[in-house]
């Protein structure tokens, strides 16, 4: 890490001994934006205090284990001092107070809000997250310590994840009432950095070889920064009790990025998502119409009908759940008395807003595992939701998983290829490993690579520097090529075709896939793109121990249309993600053996997905070129996506 | 003028023998008989817009002229003689005489021609009746002088811009300027010129008619009742746009979300300050008396680590170990901001181009129409659903107008957003649509514009005419692409076109 002499200032061994060691670091913050401030009715709940995991090694800055901040601003051509989080008169009073002309406050904000969603993921995942490693001018990949945050590295009405540089670069502009910062914006924050967590995950979802993908990557975002601000109690009593316990009505929580949607228009999707402001000032909820997925296929859009879907669930679930607590409330009537509601009866129905949030932010990230290694569908996400909560929850007691379902059909989004809505239909299939007599096999190569990395992988768990997991997780994945290259190579070809059919890669030797890569000696080039294991408490108590592998290739510089090179080429992908239960099946002799679970695959060789993904692209390059690329041309590697994305043209 | 003296132009030497159904030219003052009511003719100089309308009088002698935009794209070759050439072929055209000229919009590719380096000597020897503005040129409408405001800071933050790019040591910047540099091009800017000298040049051809004397000057709306051509029998003008709300002004990509709510009262501010911000990165640097008033926070925050001023240690540990740390450029963020000028430079070309003055010709007999959007992109197009006109005892409105439309100047030299698709070219129904498209595919490259013309909606014309599709730069269309045609139509449309290298000229009984 960081070799500072100069931070020495301040006695960090004294706070760190031991038991001494305290919990959190109490961080100050705006719970929604600075406008909130200046409105009499929300000022009082503007303010919240962030409890953020204590980072020993915290430099000023903040730079941290996960983000270090660096507040240069290049249009201004200058810096801003850095914030000491560990300087005794910061750590006596929760750090600055809230202030938008203090650019110390405002490097705290960001480190706030970024940790705290950091540590929302990290919760769901049951492991470290990793941001996605670099590739260096020699292709060589690379560790990623740090995402970087720059607090004011733009002067427009912008904010974006660059993959390119592992950093979130946030704007401000003059707006109509003085300046607008993006980076004191809670949910700008958390939406950005949500963008820079998926991208850690699946490093593939920038593709955008459907109208899905890149829509999920907005809708992702917008939908952390949504459920965390269901995680604030205090908040969520202000919005029970002027709502009267009916969240459905509209209310701040719904609303993403305040201020900065009302002075740039943008983050406004969302907010037409759950609700609209009809001509004569009044806000409706906006209902359901299944034709309106079919209708969008800009990113924003798109995504905002998968946030609408995944939060009125929600609504459905809130209500539910606080329907006994309201029936006790009115004895017995349902319908609570006129006036404001009593403050016990605040406390519960918040209390029970909060859980329920809770228990979706942490479902949406943790299905991120169970999802395809590139190409995600919507209706793929729905599918690794209802899975992954089954593997969490099997006894779905609250309802949760069939009121994703029912939600997700009353909006349109249906998996492809299924007959029915069912959630045993809706789960991933169990994986079967048989060979071509229908015998199953024990010893097939699938089990043999768990068994080949699970020593590896749980290693890992039990590492505490990020720098050292991504080291043992890389050897895990050199380890798992070499063994499916060995494999190849042994000419045992039951076994290979095996492993091909669950997988849906293309590993013959000498085969003549347009576009596949092959060796000298042969060999088709793939990819072990990612071996991650996870440690989950279940509600009921148990430990489920899963490893995920996931494998890919590339058919390479495809043309979009062979008949205008125009149109230029992309990389055709297939693969799949292996979730396995590392204690699955018990042996013999009493030890037990990973299982394979799920094989959640996209055949390379799929002639149907190709000519999808050709039409898609040649719709986006018959509806996409947009005035900008008339002038200026946007190269397709150097571009940054989410500043086209997220900017207003 | 029975005879007369033909410009030893180049152009006329190689042209093509004349179709012997043609409306013929030589002789203006008997083609008036030949029954031809309107004859279109349309400049094939290059990227840039100019368009002769003859309206036959009535009495058969003599004609009403309007002259649409005239002016050439700044990377053409040889701009002078191409716009000599055009502006003599007009004088000789309409005999020295237009009655209207119509000034659409602020853009070089639109206006040059009227510049002293080009043809306004040419100009000047021409007997102009009047001059048609829109309404946002009208030195006392108030919006129009914040919006001209708007304008002239943008282009001076965009000029400043781009001299500061052309001057860093980074590829990526001196590219970034360079393509900024030739969008600034349709405000006359070239590059090298100081800026400032940019605005200055296409003000002076656009309002060169404005202050020339006995020239009258209109300022058109689309609130106006539609007008009448003085002594042109059985013909309308209606102004479709620019709109009167400023909303729609501002409005230039197609989305449906809604999302162009941009507040537009600080636009002005925004320009201002990015003109100081950009002016910091230029040769000379921050000026001495910089004040900061476009930085966010207090000047006594600054830090600036280059120039040796003081700073705690935990600032130079930062900057040391991490911003300047081995290996770590590649994070450096020093240039990011600057596409801001991108955003400004788009934001700048849409609203100009949604200035711009949109006429539609109708003939009240047969109720065709002939339209001519110049360069206007989405809000001013969506405007025109809302428009309508009473006329006698009926009202005309704005898809009336369109779907009645036979000739169409396509917007913008064929890029994607001045041709609105559902509403706009899909609300041209007529079985007899022709389209013009005033583009140099060779000019457009040299800028490295892709997408002008923006291909799809080539392809959609194409239909939507059944391939009586005029690009400037290509011959008229073939017997092969005119198959969809009926035969009897296709003679028709080959008689009424004319081609020469200077011009196609469409003529309409």
């Amino acid at each position: 890490m960081y070799s500072s002499a100069s931070s020495q200032d301040y006695s960090q061994k004294a706070i760190e001994q031991g038991s001494k060691r305290p919990p959190f670091r109490r961080l100050r913050g705006y719970a929604f934006d600075p406008s909130m401030s200046l409105k009499l009715d929300t000022a009082s709940i503007n303010q919240r205090i962030f409890n953020i995991p204590w980072e020993s090694e915290l430099q000023p800055g903040p730079r941290g284990e996960y983000i270090e901040v660096v507040d240069f601003d290049p249009a201004s051509d200058c810096w801003y001092e850095p914030v000491n989080l560990n300087s005794p008169n910061l750590l006596a009073q929760d750090g600055h107070p809230p202030s938008e002309g203090n650019p110390q406050f405002h490097q705290q904000m960001v480190y706030a809000v970024a940790m705290n969603t950091i540590c929302n993921f990290e919760k769901a995942l049951g492991r470290q997250v990793q941001w996605s490693s670099r590739e260096d001018a020699g292709k060589r990949e690379e560790f990623v310590q740090t995402l970087r945050i720059y607090p004011h590295a733009l002067r427009a009405a912008n904010a974006y994840y660059s993959p390119q540089k592992k950093a979130l670069l946030f704007g401000y502009f003059q707006g109509p009432s003085g300046m607008v910062f993006s980076c004191l914006s809670q949910d700008i924050i958390a939406h950005e950095t949500t963008h820079a967590l998926l991208d850690g995950m699946h490093r593939r979802y920038l593709d955008d070889n459907n109208p899905d993908t890149l829509a999920f990557h907005e809708a992702f975002a917008d939908l952390v920064a949504l459920f965390q601000h269901f995680t604030f109690p205090e908040v969520l009593k202000h919005q029970v009790s002027r709502t009267r316990g009916n969240l459905e009505a509209q209310s701040l929580l719904s609303e993403l990025a305040q201020e900065f949607g009302v002075a740039t228009g943008r983050y406004g999707a969302l907010r037409s998502a759950i609700g609209e402001v009809d001509a004569t000032g009044a806000w409706h909820p906006v209902q359901p119409d299944p034709a309106r997925l079919a209708q969008s296929l800009e990113p924003h859009e798109r995504g905002s009908i998968l946030v609408a879907a995944m939060f009125s669930a929600f609504l459905e679930m809130y209500k539910l759940r606080i329907a006994g607590i309201v029936c006790l409330a009115s004895s017995g009537t349902g319908k609570l008395p006129d006036g404001a509601l009593h403050p016990v009866l605040v406390d519960e129905l918040a209390s029970v807003a909060t859980k329920t949030a809770r228990h979706f932010l942490l479902m949406s990230i943790r299905a991120l595992d169970y999802c395809p290694p590139f190409d995600i569908t919507f209706g793929d996400y729905l599918r690794a939701l209802v899975t992954a909560d089954y593997d969490m929850v099997p006894d779905d007691r609250h309802g949760y998983r069939v009121a994703l379902i029912e939600s997700f059909r009353r909006w349109g989004i249906l998996p492809e290829g299924l007959k029915t809505l069912s959630e045993e239909q809706l789960r991933w299939p169990y994986a079967r490993i048989e060979l071509a007599d229908g015998s199953s096999d024990p010893t097939s190569v699938l089990t043999g690579l768990a068994k080949e990395l699970s020593g590896l992988v749980q290693d890992s768990l039990y590492q505490r520097k990020r720098s050292r997991v991504y080291e043992t997780l890389r050897r895990a994945r050199i380890r798992a090529h070499d063994y499916l290259q060995e494999m190849i190579q042994s000419g045992d070809l039951a076994r290979c075709d095996e492993f091909m059919r669950v997988t849906g890669l293309e590993l013959h030797r000498n085969g003549n896939v347009e576009g596949l890569r092959y060796d000298r000696d042969g060999l088709p080039s793939f990819e072990v793109h990612a071996v991650q294991p996870t440690l989950r408490v279940m509600p009921d108590g148990d430990i489920l121990k899963q490893l995920i592998i996931s494998i890919t290739q590339r058919r390479r510089k495809l043309p979009v249309d062979p008949g205008n090179p125009l149109m230029g080429s992309f990389d055709f992908p297939g693969g799949c993600t292996l979730v396995f239960d590392l204690e699955g099946d018990i042996q013999d002799d009493g030890g037990v053996i990973p299982t394979l679970r799920y094989a959640i695959k996209r055949p390379l060789n799929d002639d149907k997905r190709l000519a999808a993904v050709r039409s898609h692209r040649s719709m986006r390059y018959d509806a996409g070129v947009a005035l900008r690329s008339t002038y200026f041309n946007v190269d397709g590697d150097s571009a940054e996506p989410f500043c086209m994305l997220h900017s207003n043209e | 003028m029975n005879s007369p003296t033909v410009p030893p132009l180049a152009a006329r030497a190689k042209a093509r023998p004349r179709a012997p159904q043609a409306v013929v030219d030589t002789h203006p003052h008997k083609q008036a008989a030949n029954e031809a009511r309107l004859r279109i003719r349309l400049y094939r100089h290059g990227l840039g817009d100019c368009i002769l309308l003859r309206f036959a009088k009535e009495g058969g002698f003599d004609t009403y002229n309007v002259l649409i935009d005239c002016g050439l794209i700044t990377v053409a070759d040889k701009p002078k003689e191409k716009m000599q050439a055009v502006a003599r072929d007009i004088h000789e055209a309409c005999n020295g005489h237009l009655d209207v000229v119509v000034m659409t919009h602020e853009h070089w590719d639109h206006a040059s021609g009227f510049h002293t380096s080009q043809a306004r000597d040419v100009f000047d020897s021409m007997e102009i009746g009047e001059v048609w503005y829109a309404w946002t040129e009208d030195p006392r409408n108030e919006l129009g002088q914040r919006l001209r405001a708007e304008r002239a800071a943008k282009v001076n933050a965009l000029a400043t811009a781009v001299s500061a790019f052309a001057n860093s040591t980074s590829p990526g910047m001196r590219e970034r300027g360079a393509q900024l540099g030739r969008m600034l091009g349709f405000f006359g800017l070239k590059p090298g010129d100081p800026p400032g000298a940019a605005i200055g040049r296409t003000r002076d051809a656009f309002e060169y008619l404005q202050n020339k004397q006995d020239v009258k000057t209109r300022y058109l709306s689309p609130k106006q009742p539609p007008r009448l051509l003085d002594g042109a029998p059985n013909l309308r003008v209606y102004v479709l746009g620019p709109p009167p709300d400023e909303g729609m002004i501002k409005r230039s990509t197609p989305t449906k979300t809604g999302r162009e709510v941009y507040e537009l009262a600080s636009e002005l501010q925004l320009a201002s300050n990015l003109d100081a911000a950009f002016l910091r990165l230029g040769p000379d640097g921050a000026p001495p008396d910089d004040s900061f008033d476009d930085c966010p926070f207090d000047p006594g925050l600054r830090r600036q680590v280059r120039t040796g001023q003081r700073y705690s240690s935990d600032l130079a540990d930062l900057v040391a170990n991490v911003w300047q740390a081995q290996g770590e450029d590649w994070r450096k963020i020093e240039e990011d901001w600057t596409q801001a000028a991108e955003t400004l430079a788009l934001n700048l070309d849409s609203h100009t181009n949604n200035t711009c003055l949109v006429l539609a010709f109708e003939f009240t007999d047969t109720g065709e129409v002939m339209l001519f959007p110049a360069d206007a992109q989405v809000g001013n197009w969506l405007s025109w659903q809302d428009l309508r006109w009473k006329t006698g005892d009926h009202y005309v409105t704005g898809p009336d107008l369109l779907s009645r439309t036979v000739f169409y100047k396509v917007g913008h030299h064929g890029s994607h957003n001045a041709t609105l698709r559902d509403k706009g070219l899909e609300q041209m129904t007529s079985e007899n649509l022709v389209a013009f498209i005033p583009v140099s595919k060779q000019e457009a490259v040299k800028n490295r514009w892709t997408g002008m013309p923006f291909n799809p909606l080539v392809a959609r014309l194409k239909e939507k005419t059944y391939g009586r599709l005029l690009v400037a730069d290509e011959e008229r269309p073939s017997d092969a692409s005119l198959s969809e045609l009926s035969p009897s139509a296709r003679k028709l449309f080959k008689a009424t076109v004319e081609e020469q290298d200077l011009w196609f000229e469409v003529s309409m009984k």
